[in-house]
């Protein structure tokens, strides 16, 4: 193998380490959506896949998830019913703001995309999902630098 | 601009600054008069001001051709800068760097890596302030500098896809 591949591959290491070996024990996901065909499938996979899981079904559910153990990532769908994501993701922010949250939707307009984006969410991923795809921005969230100081 | 172009711009930028543990990032897009900020995340001032204070405070101000910026010349060049301190480029150089935001915002600018975007937009990445594991600001390695234009080119194959 040339040095340089060596270079790359060890540069891209924190991205394929989630998704080719494995996840960290104890690496936590919080999913919120209303969707319970949808949420039951996401379980599945990411239970699957070794994380532990947390579900909520709007967005006051999630900030209850969030208070009560911090998760490594969230998964936000953006139209849910009572708080819906915008909402909840600026509230995730004020709670924790190293939380990598990943903003989930389907159609949707170009200004809530930017509001979404201008209120701190880590990544963006429209439905339907490629999980392969997924799979690595979860694992850029994870390897995000938290300082200690 | 539409809505899967500005995501994966931002999955671009944050995966970038995870790679690279930079503290700042900022995605431009080349327009005809010059670099308009696109995508802007700044940690350092998130925690003080929110991450919308932040990046309403740090996209006020486009980067016109007319000065001679980092970003503009990456984009006009379309050759990568890794510049150890920003604060230090020799006045000989053909670009210089502005501390106009610094100065408005109390952030300190030192290592940049600057690269030139051909997808899903032209434009430049820039990122700031690399840090090591204890949280020190370092300069980009050679290594992190060649696992970001990895990541580009993977982005890039991607969008050809489709």
């Amino acid at each position: 193998m040339s040095t340089a591949s060596a270079v790359r591959r060890e540069g891209l290491r924190s991205f394929e380490k989630s998704a080719t070996t494995g996840v960290r024990p104890g690496t936590r996901i919080l999913i919120v959506d209303d969707e319970s065909d949808l949420l039951d499938m996401l379980t599945a996979y990411f239970l699957s896949s070794k994380y532990e899981v947390d579900t909520a079904t709007n967005g006051v559910e999630a900030l209850a998830a969030v208070s009560r153990q911090r998760p490594d990532v969230v998964l936000l769908d953006i139209h849910m019913p009572e708080m819906n994501g915008l909402e909840a993701l600026k509230a995730i922010m004020k709670i924790d703001q190293s939380i990598a949250v990943i903003m989930v939707t389907g159609n949707t307009q170009l200004s809530i995309t930017v509001d979404a984006i201008r209120n701190g969410a880590f990544g963006y991923i429209p439905k339907p999902f490629d999980f392969r795809y997924l799979d690595h921005l979860i694992a850029a969230g994870l390897s995000r630098f938290r300082p200690r100081r | 601009m539409d809505v899967r172009t500005l995501a994966a711009l931002l999955n671009l930028l944050s995966a970038a600054r995870a790679c690279t543990r930079a503290q700042a990032g900022t995605v431009y897009l080349q327009e005809a008069d010059g670099l308009t900020f696109l995508v802007t995340q700044n940690d350092e001032l998130a925690r003080f001001i929110g991450p919308a204070g932040s990046a309403d405070l740090l996209a006020q101000t486009p980067l016109p051709w007319t000065e001679r910026s980092i970003a503009g010349y990456v984009a006009v060049t379309r050759t990568p800068l890794n510049i150890a301190d920003a604060y230090t480029i020799p006045a000989d150089h053909p670009y210089s760097f502005n501390p106009r935001i610094d100065r408005a915002t109390g952030f300190r600018t030192a290592s940049m890596l600057v690269v030139p975007l051909h997808h899903p937009i032209d434009g430049v990445l820039q990122l700031i302030n690399a840090m090591n594991e204890a949280g020190d600001i370092v300069p980009f390695s050679r290594d992190v500098e060649i696992a970001v234009l990895e990541l580009l080119s993977t982005t890039s194959e991607s969008s050809a896809k489709g």
